[in-house]
């Protein structure tokens, strides 16, 4: 993260100051402002301004801190890297105090936060990774032999904003699948006097915490969320309607099993469990690991992971969503599936696809609340 | 000599939440315990849930070495049932093995295990033409000269001048188990940052480290001048 031979960004330097300093150059600088902007969902005109308002930031410190979790999230953001800029931004915010990365334990690393928090107490952004779990008093993380809810609350008092990045921050994750044995609560649950924004995702891509980060230097507050405090601009669209196998979904062209002819032409997944269709996030869009691919274009149907309770409600993940609509001019093939599908699932299935159906309904109720979901479905 | 009890609560730099609680009597540690300070119960959830899922819930024990906990669950999966997996199947799982074994070592040997050992404070007082006699001495690589050695050592100076140390605040470094020369501390600090900057280059596929070379040589005309 914070790369002291390569890029020391001093307190008082402005962005644009810093950025010279280290060789890169304005006409990349502005580029990467460019792509903010469209990655933000507004127009390029936005460019201009985002760079004048990111030149002159000075240094953000940012607290990292892990409750319960599995580190997932902090690799995942490690792998920001395109744009570039926007990896160096995330990588010099003076991260004060992050258990994967930084050199101290014990009580030397408790007295680093201390300090950190002390001297920047109102002004730190802070980022957490994990869940709270509450059975028990909180005895299933302790940290310093503290519970992780006790640490959640002091260090969020002196909090600007919070980032709550990842599933389990959201709402728990794999552990507050049931019976979510320790109690397993997102952030929010916790932390409702501050603003927190939820960059979900199990984990999420780097580039929607990135370009987070860059709304929040920029125009100094979170973007528009969503219903579930989500960025519109990341969530605010469906997998399957971004999906560049929904021409194969609407042809009623599917993969049956994996090593058919159909899944070697990269045909629509949703036979074979795919869960794009309740499944809002821009996979498709930003992509993985420097837009090298992502599940869908490496033929593995997506298990929903942006979505609350998804461990039960997109599960079992290789069998159907039931009643998806929207095959357009091939009417046929959707009912015949439709009805497939009714026929093969019971109970619980059955109940988490009412779940998932009301979940859409839910998004598309709160988008069209916020008016920016023309034109789709 | 009275007994000391030193615990060491949260150990940092692994994945989760680790306690070390040690005893020592007349300068030796007599005894210790280890405590894992988180628990998820993925063994619990798991009860009842679809085989196949499986790989899915165990991926998360550990977000570091997440490749090997999901085939680790495939093959007990496929043990239960009784599965044989073809030949080509088995060359694609040890493919991914063998990319997980590569990130895996960036990472844990570069990234986390490094700062037990590389004191960066001590790499300030390194003579530069030294850790370039060393850094020849076992790599090829064009940059192992004294003026380049000093340039970095510059960059540290300038970020310790700052007070701003961020993660590398209250290090324990200089024990003598783990102490090196100064000029090995600046040679292995190079190497470390530029692990650190290069590991999701690990795999070839890097336009960013494209994009890091043309802005590092690009001149940083075009940045508005402050008007005096």
């Amino acid at each position: 993260m914070f790369f002291p031979t390569q890029f020391p960004w001093a307190k008082d330097q402005t962005l644009g100051e810093h950025l010279e300093a280290t060789g890169v150059s304005r006409r990349d600088f502005l580029e990467f402002c460019g792509q903010m902007a469209v990655l933000l969902g507004l127009t390029e005109m936005a460019a201009p301004r985002i760079a004048a308002a990111l030149e002159g930031v000075k240094r953000p410190v940012v607290i990292w801190i892990q409750l319960q979790e599995c580190t997932g999230c902090v690799e995942s953001v490690l792998r920001s890297a395109d744009p570039s800029i926007g990896d160096l931004i995330l990588n010099i915010v003076s991260l004060d105090y992050s258990h994967t990365l930084m050199a101290a334990s014990g009580t030397a690393a408790e007295s680093a936060l201390a300090a950190s928090m002390k001297a920047n107490f109102g002004e730190y952004l802070l980022v957490v990774t994990g869940s709270v779990p509450l059975a028990e008093n909180g005895i299933y993380t302790t940290i310093g032999g503290r519970t992780a809810k006790e640490v959640l609350v002091e260090v969020a008092a002196g909090a600007k904003a919070v980032f709550a990045v990842g599933a389990c921050a959201h709402w728990g994750s794999v552990q507050a699948a049931k019976p979510n044995p320790t109690g397993a609560v997102g952030v929010a649950e916790i932390i409702k006097d501050k603003p927190v924004v939820h960059l979900t995702g199990c984990p999420p891509i780097a580039e929607t915490v990135t370009a987070t980060l860059v709304h929040y230097l920029t125009f100094g507050g979170l973007p528009e969320l969503d219903a579930d405090g989500r960025p519109m601009f990341a969530y605010g669209a469906r997998i399957h309607d971004q999906c560049p196998r929904r021409a194969n979904f609407d042809a009623g062209q599917y993969v049956e099993i994996f090593d058919d002819e159909a899944a070697r032409k990269g045909w629509c997944l949703y036979k074979v469990g795919c869960k794009g269709p309740a499944t809002f996030s821009p996979c498709p869009i930003f992509q993985w690991n420097m837009k090298t691919s992502w599940p869908i274009g490496a033929g593995h149907p997506c298990i929903g992971c942006t979505e609350r309770h998804f461990w039960d409600t997109m599960t079992p993940f290789y069998k159907r969503l039931p009643n998806v609509a929207g095959f357009g001019i091939e009417q046929t093939a959707d009912t015949i599936g439709a009805a497939l599908a009714v026929g093969a699932l019971a109970g619980v299935a059955a109940h988490a696809a009412a779940t998932t159906v009301h979940q859409i309904r839910s998004h598309r109720k709160a988008a069209a609340a916020e008016g920016a979901h023309d034109g789709q479905d | 000599m009275a007994k000391i009890k030193v615990v060491v609560d949260p150990i940092t730099r692994i994945e989760g939440h680790l306690r070390i609680e040690a005893q020592a009597e007349n300068g030796m540690i007599s005894t210790a315990w280890a405590s894992s300070t988180q628990f998820r119960g993925i063994e619990t959830i798991m009860q009842g849930r679809d085989p196949r899922d499986a790989w899915a819930f165990t991926q998360r024990i550990c977000g570091v070495c997440t490749v090997v906990h999901a085939v680790a669950s495939c093959r007990a999966v496929e043990n239960a049932l009784g599965i044989t997996i073809p030949p080509n199947a088995t060359l694609i799982r040890n493919l991914v093995h063998g990319m997980q074994t590569i990130q895996d070592h960036v990472i844990h040997f570069y990234h986390l295990h490094a700062l037990d050992w590389v004191d960066i404070i001590s790499s300030l007082s390194a003579d530069p033409a030294k850790t370039a006699a060393i850094a020849k001495s076992i790599s090829p690589w064009p940059n192992n000269s004294a003026t380049y050695f000093a340039e970095v050592q510059n960059r540290i100076k300038t970020f310790a001048a700052g007070g701003q140390l961020g993660i590398f605040t209250n290090g324990y470094w200089g024990h003598p188990a783990y102490q090196l020369p100064p000029e090995v501390n600046l040679r292995r600090w190079r190497i470390i940052s530029r692990r650190w900057t290069g590991r999701r280059t690990s795999f070839g596929c890097t336009p960013s480290s494209a994009a890091r070379t043309r802005t590092r040589t690009s001149s940083s005309a075009g940045w508005p001048r402050p008007s005096t």
